[in-house]
């Protein structure tokens, strides 16, 4: 398989934990009867904006690795400051989003209750495996692909981190949506 | 071993009080009407805190609101 191949496998490899994850919680705690539909909670509201705008950033970014390859991506002036807008833009919603639930967290005055914590800190957990994931099969792909020469393309090294920043902002609200369908 | 659940009088209370809104209860309990909901379907078990806080809002006991449930 191509590198390349390898490092869509490793973002897929991040997301299948991320859908297996919420599916499993989904089917093991159904939510609640559609006669009622709940309110949502603040936390929820924000972790959907996160994850749509980090979606469609994601969306962008894989775009550009997949047209230009990621040699081209890091050397060709024009395609490498698009690649930094996208980047720089979805660091931006990673910490509007991180920041934004610290803040929350630290405060006692009941913007998150007791439902919203525990939520919070259920959905680190699969945050944290996907990262782990997508890292395991970057190792795999690099190894199986760069293991004659010895070394690794340095242009690679970025998009190991770039990737498991996409996962993990993904992640991130989507594990919290998920938590709200634990009933 | 039987399944315990843990029933409460919740939405009993609050129209018992001036028809307290959801909302209204949420607030005076720090938590989301959203949990409220689920806590009147007994579909979420408060944490101790919580549940004395409810009990101090309607001025019950919590054993009166809060019941232990086994199948």
């Amino acid at each position: 398989m191509s590198i390349l191949g390898w490092g869509i496998a490793a973002v897929v490899a991040g997301m299948g934990v991320i859908a297996i994850g919420v599916r499993f919680i989904a089917a093991k705690h159904p939510g609640p009867p559609l006669d009622e539909p709940l309110p949502t909670t603040l936390l929820q509201r924000t972790a959907r904006r996160g994850l749509v705008l980090g979606a469609l950033l994601s969306l962008g970014l894989v775009a550009l690795v997949l047209r230009f390859g990621p040699q081209r991506v890091l050397e060709d002036d024009p395609v490498r400051i698009s690649f930094t807008v996208l980047l720089v833009l979805i660091l931006v919603v990673f910490a509007w989003l991180t920041l934004r639930v610290m803040v929350w967290v630290r405060r006692e005055d009941g913007t998150l209750d007791e439902r919203d914590r525990a939520i919070l800190s259920g959905s680190q957990g699969l945050r944290s495996v996907a990262i782990l994931m997508t890292l395991v099969v970057w190792m795999i792909g690099l190894q199986e692909s760069f293991w004659a020469q010895g070394a690794v393309p340095i242009y690679y090294l970025n998009l190991v981190f770039w990737s498991c920043l996409v996962v993990s902002l993904l992640a991130f609200p989507l594990g919290i949506l998920a938590g709200y369908r634990r009933q | 071993m039987a399944r315990a659940e843990i029933r409460n009088q919740i939405r009993r209370l609050r129209f018992e009080h001036a028809e307290m809104t959801q909302q209204e209860l949420a607030e005076r309990v720090e938590c989301t009407r959203q949990t409220i909901i689920l806590l009147e379907k007994e579909r979420y078990v408060p944490s101790l805190a919580l549940a004395l806080r409810i009990a101090r809002v309607f001025g019950e006991p919590v054993e009166s609101i809060f019941e232990l449930a086994e199948d």
